[in-house]
């Protein structure tokens, strides 16, 4: 790792020594906020607050259509006239809906009342690099190049099952993330930055787990019965990996930050 | 009126023709008003087909006539131009109102030329006057030109052009040919209409010779000849000790052929012959008249400053062997002018420049093509090695500097001779002859050598020294007569031991390297000169392709810009601009004429390191502005037709490709490019010369940023 973090600073100070940056009109530095969503087709992203069976909302309910979310504050820095180095800081939360991440042994499922769908939360720490091809840095269009790290965990998932409640305690993990992004930066008055773009994210653990628009469902084995058992934890992990995995994976992104 | 109308020339040391007095406000008024002038002409009791044809041809008319004024050619309040405004105001006599509108400018053109606009300025190519005979000429032609203005052809010919290319009116049933034919006859019908209506209306009433009419067409059928027909001797360039073969020389040249009867069919005017025709039925029979009204004195002054422009300008066109033809015409008349023989020193430079590069056809003109005497001096380039050429360049400015030692600008010449022939040629001293070979043994006489000598000792010696001698390099004999000359010696020596590395000090490889995207230049200059901006905006989705209004207002928007961006990077730049916030008075317009002459010669010359030829000129605007640096910039932006079907198409194969596809759907293409150079004007250097394609638009974000980042470079002083 040290390896890599020396090469980093090596590449970037040669960089940025071999000449003038022109940043935008001398500005370098970009603090910004951004916001990254996609519709959700299938795993309707929400908390599901209403008293639900298992069985109901599995076989009869429409999922609907609604927006995942993330909160990302960026710190970029132009390093020559096309790259620019970048810290993502982000944060997320979701819902993974049971019926569609679990799979529940028909007869338990009849039984199994649900007052929330599993809370889900992210927070990435993630490097990025960005190629501006038009313009020079921090303006125009660019490729932006990226690995980071995202911890993820789900809340308290609470239950009834036959007349019992049950609460499996949070429990979570992290993975490593490898993305590219494209998008577009303009300056307004030339301090305000604006931007939008598209980001393809991959998480390495997840991908059997989430729930695209094109793929079929890969359930994680889940029984109520037998509450915080390892297997049923393992099982809500999966589903949140699942869940923050199809975040990532694909948003439209729309920012504005300051140029400083 | 002669005194009033000539400015002191000294024709050793000629000046370039020069704009005096106030700037008329058309030089400096946004194409924005002038558009507004020519939209309020227009009468609303028009159909609103043509108050829209109107609109439109005010819209492109105005702006191209304002590009042409700005272009650094056209020049008022000049000698020239006050010349032809007289006669002007003879043709015109009392007609207030004519006088009021029609003006004159003369333009720095060797073509031979005159138009008129439909604002009344007529344009008077000193190509034109170079080949005039008499002042009465002039005042036909301009009774030509006035009548182009009174009956307001070029807004009446756009009018019926589009409504022939629109099937409208009378040609609603017309096929592409005759549309073609349609098209050339009206601009044919007005150029008759032109010489008739010039004559009568205007040339009749004065006392001139009314025998003008048909010199001039005399002259314009002979236009594309150089002012004179002498045959160019081969002695004109040889010196005692450089004597070129007699085969350089063509043995006869090229008949004229030019006929006033030529096939017209596709000329916006008719041929010669039926102008004449058309001109006998209403030219008298009594041809008497005056040559000259205003002064025969003035026209050949002014005739003469055309033709000294007209060599300068060969220069800066790189028509090199034509400069040297011109120049050769004029010494005739002006033996030993300094001016002429420095123009020549300076076509050789080019042509040496250009021959070593080995891009010699890109500046001399297929013998072929070219008629009269002419051609003699074209086949003679032509046919001289690189080494003769480096050899005649050398002999003949060095000469020039014997006979003016002191002159900077011939020193300049002969030093950049004398590079070439050494750096380039790698010929040496030694590689020339100090004295005339030994002839002691070779037989003196033309006699034939007795038959006992055939194979005798002494007859094989001369034999073999004869054979040696005409071996010989002609051209290393050149420099005899300057073996014992230090200056001269001493400045080859000099030049051998500074001789440079190749590969260092080659232009193409320093382009290449500047031909990274990402280069890189840390110039350390304070202060420069800028001189106006160019600004294109096009649309590929309109049938003109310039938005004309929008490229006006984002030139504004430009000027500024680089103006805000140099005082960002602390650089003092004076920005020349016709169109720009500083006061701009008949210096700046006669530097930034000069600057803009200097520029499109030095962007011709692309990495061609030749000598620009008004260096010798710009020198006083270098000590004026305190700065030998040129800072030009400009910016083309394209709107580009979108790809719908192919984008819509990809989508559907590629569907993760949807939202790359929409965003692109949802947003304009473009595709721009921002140019921005720097030269030093001291040697032609091109300091910078970055070019930024960029496939959007052109906000002011872009291009304060792309503006940021050149002056950055060019102040950035550089790391040691």
């Amino acid at each position: 790792m040290r390896v890599y973090v020396a090469f980093l600073l090596v590449w970037g100070s040669s960089l940025a020594s071999a000449q003038s940056v022109p940043g935008y009109l001398g500005k370098r530095l970009s603090i910004s906020y951004e916001a990254a969503f996609f519709p959700t087709f299938y795993n309707t992203n929400n908390p599901g607050e209403e008293t639900r069976t298992y069985e109901a909302i599995y076989e009869g309910s429409s999922t609907g259509v609604s927006v995942n979310y993330q909160n990302h504050l960026k710190f970029d820095y132009a390093l020559s006239k096309r790259w620019s180095i970048g810290l993502d800081v982000g944060y997320l939360t979701s819902y993974a809906r049971p019926e569609a991440h679990l799979l529940v042994f028909f007869e338990t499922a009849q039984n199994w009342i649900l007052q929330e769908n599993i809370k889900v939360s992210a927070f990435n720490t993630i490097l990025s690099f960005k190629r501006f091809s038009r313009h020079f840095a921090p303006l125009g269009v660019y490729w932006d190049y990226k690995v980071g790290l995202v911890s993820y965990s789900y809340d308290d998932f609470d239950y009834i099952l036959r007349d019992r409640e049950y609460t499996i305690p949070s429990e979570g993990g992290s993975s490593f993330l490898f993305g590219m992004g494209y998008g577009v930066n303009r300056v307004v008055a030339d301090k305000v930055l604006l931007s939008f773009g598209i980001d393809l994210n991959y998480m390495l653990k997840g991908y059997n787990n989430h729930i695209s628009l094109f793929h079929d469902l890969e359930l994680s084995e889940f029984n109520p019965a037998d509450g915080p058992s390892p297997a049923n934890k393992e099982a809500l992990l999966k589903a949140t990996e699942g869940r923050v995995f199809s975040h990532y994976l694909v948003n439209f992104k729309v920012g504005v930050g300051l140029l400083l | 009126m002669v005194g009033l109308l000539l400015q002191a020339q000294d024709w050793d040391y000629y000046t370039p023709l020069k704009a005096s007095g106030e700037v008329p406000a058309e030089f400096t008024d946004i194409y924005a008003t002038k558009y507004q002038r020519g939209v309020e002409t227009i009468s609303e009791e028009d159909s609103r087909k043509n108050q829209k044809r109107k609109d439109d041809f005010y819209k492109k008319s105005e702006y191209f006539v304002d590009e042409y004024l700005v272009s650094g050619k056209v020049f008022y309040g000049d000698t020239v131009t006050r010349y032809c405004q007289s006669v002007l105001d003879h043709i015109i006599g009392d007609n207030q109102e004519l006088r009021e509108k029609v003006r004159v400018y003369t333009v720095k053109s060797s073509i031979v030329n005159a138009t008129a606009t439909a604002n009344g300025i007529i344009f008077i190519n000193l190509g034109l006057l170079a080949q005039l005979e008499t002042e009465a000429q002039l005042a036909y032609i301009l009774s030509h030109e006035l009548v182009h203005y009174t009956e307001n052809h070029v807004l009446s010919q756009y009018i019926e052009r589009e409504q022939i290319l629109n099937n409208e009116a009378a040609y609603r049933r017309t096929d592409d040919d005759e549309k073609m034919l349609a098209l050339s006859t009206y601009s044919k019908s007005q150029e008759l209409e032109a010489d008739e209506k010039g004559y009568l209306q205007f040339f009749s009433s004065l006392p001139y010779n009314q025998k003008a009419p048909n010199e001039v067409l005399d002259i314009l059928q002979y236009a594309y000849l150089p002012f004179d027909e002498v045959p160019f001797p081969k002695d004109f360039l040889e010196t005692d000790y450089l004597v070129f073969p007699d085969d350089y020389f063509l043995d006869e040249i090229a008949p004229i052929t030019a006929e006033a009867d030529y096939d017209d069919a596709e000329s916006t005017h008719p041929n010669l012959s039926k102008r004449k025709t058309a001109l006998q039925s209403f030219l008298p029979e009594n041809n008497n008249g005056l040559n000259y009204l205003v002064s025969e004195t003035a026209f050949a002054y002014c005739r003469k400053l055309a033709r000294f422009e007209i060599a300068r300008l060969h220069l800066v066109e790189r028509k090199y062997s034509l400069a040297i033809y011109h120049s050769f015409l004029l010494l005739r008349k002006y033996p030993g002018n300094r001016y002429l023989r420095l123009s020549i020193a300076k076509a050789l430079q080019g042509l040496l420049v250009y021959s070593n590069d080995g891009n010699l056809y890109e500046v001399t003109e297929k013998e072929k093509n070219i008629e009269g005497e002419s051609q003699q001096v074209h086949h003679f380039f032509n046919h001289l090695s690189k080494d003769e050429l480096a050899t005649l360049a050398v002999t003949y400015s060095y000469n020039l500097k014997q006979d003016y030692p002191d002159d900077p600008a011939i020193d300049r010449v002969y030093d950049k001779c004398l590079s070439e022939l050494v750096w380039r040629n790698e010929l040496e001293l030694s590689d020339f002859k100090r004295k005339l070979p030994d002839t002691t043994f070779s037989d003196s006489t033309s006699a034939p050598a007795p038959d006992y000598r055939a194979n005798s000792k002494v007859g094989k010696i001369q034999r073999r020294r004869k054979e040696k001698i005409s071996n010989e390099k002609f051209y290393t004999l050149a420099f005899i007569p300057f073996m014992e000359d230090s200056v001269f010696v001493n400045s080859f020596e000099e030049k051998m031991a500074r001789k440079p590395d190749q590969e260092g000090r080659s232009f193409s490889n320093r382009y290449e390297k500047r031909s990274k995207y990402d280069r890189n230049a840390a110039l350390g200059i304070n202060r420069a000169i800028g001189v106006s901006p160019q600004y294109l905006k096009l649309d590929q989705r309109d049938k003109d392709g310039i938005k004309f209004i929008s490229t006006d207002e984002r030139l504004q928007t430009y000027r500024s810009e680089m103006e805000a961006m140099a005082r960002k990077v602390k650089l003092d730049m004076v920005m020349l601009d016709h169109k720009g916030t500083r006061a701009f008075d008949e210096q700046s317009f006669n530097d930034l004429a000069l600057l803009n002459s200097w520029l499109s010669e030095r962007i011709e010359h692309v990495n061609h390191e030749v000598l620009n030829s008004d260096f010798d000129y710009v020198e006083d605007i270098i000590e004026r502005y305190n700065t030998p640096f040129l800072i030009n910039s400009g910016n083309v932006s394209l709107r580009v037709e979108e790809n719908t079907p192919g984008t819509i198409l990809l989508m559907l194969i590629l569907p993760y490709y949807a939202p790359f596809g929409i965003i692109d759907l949802c947003t304009a293409d473009y595709e721009s490019l921002n140019y921005f150079f720097v030269f030093d004007l001291r040697n032609g250097d091109a300091l910078l010369a970055d070019y930024n394609h960029y496939q959007s638009n052109d906000a002011r974000d872009y291009i304060r940023s792309i503006l940021y980042n050149h002056f950055l470079q060019v102040s950035s002083q550089p790391k040691n």
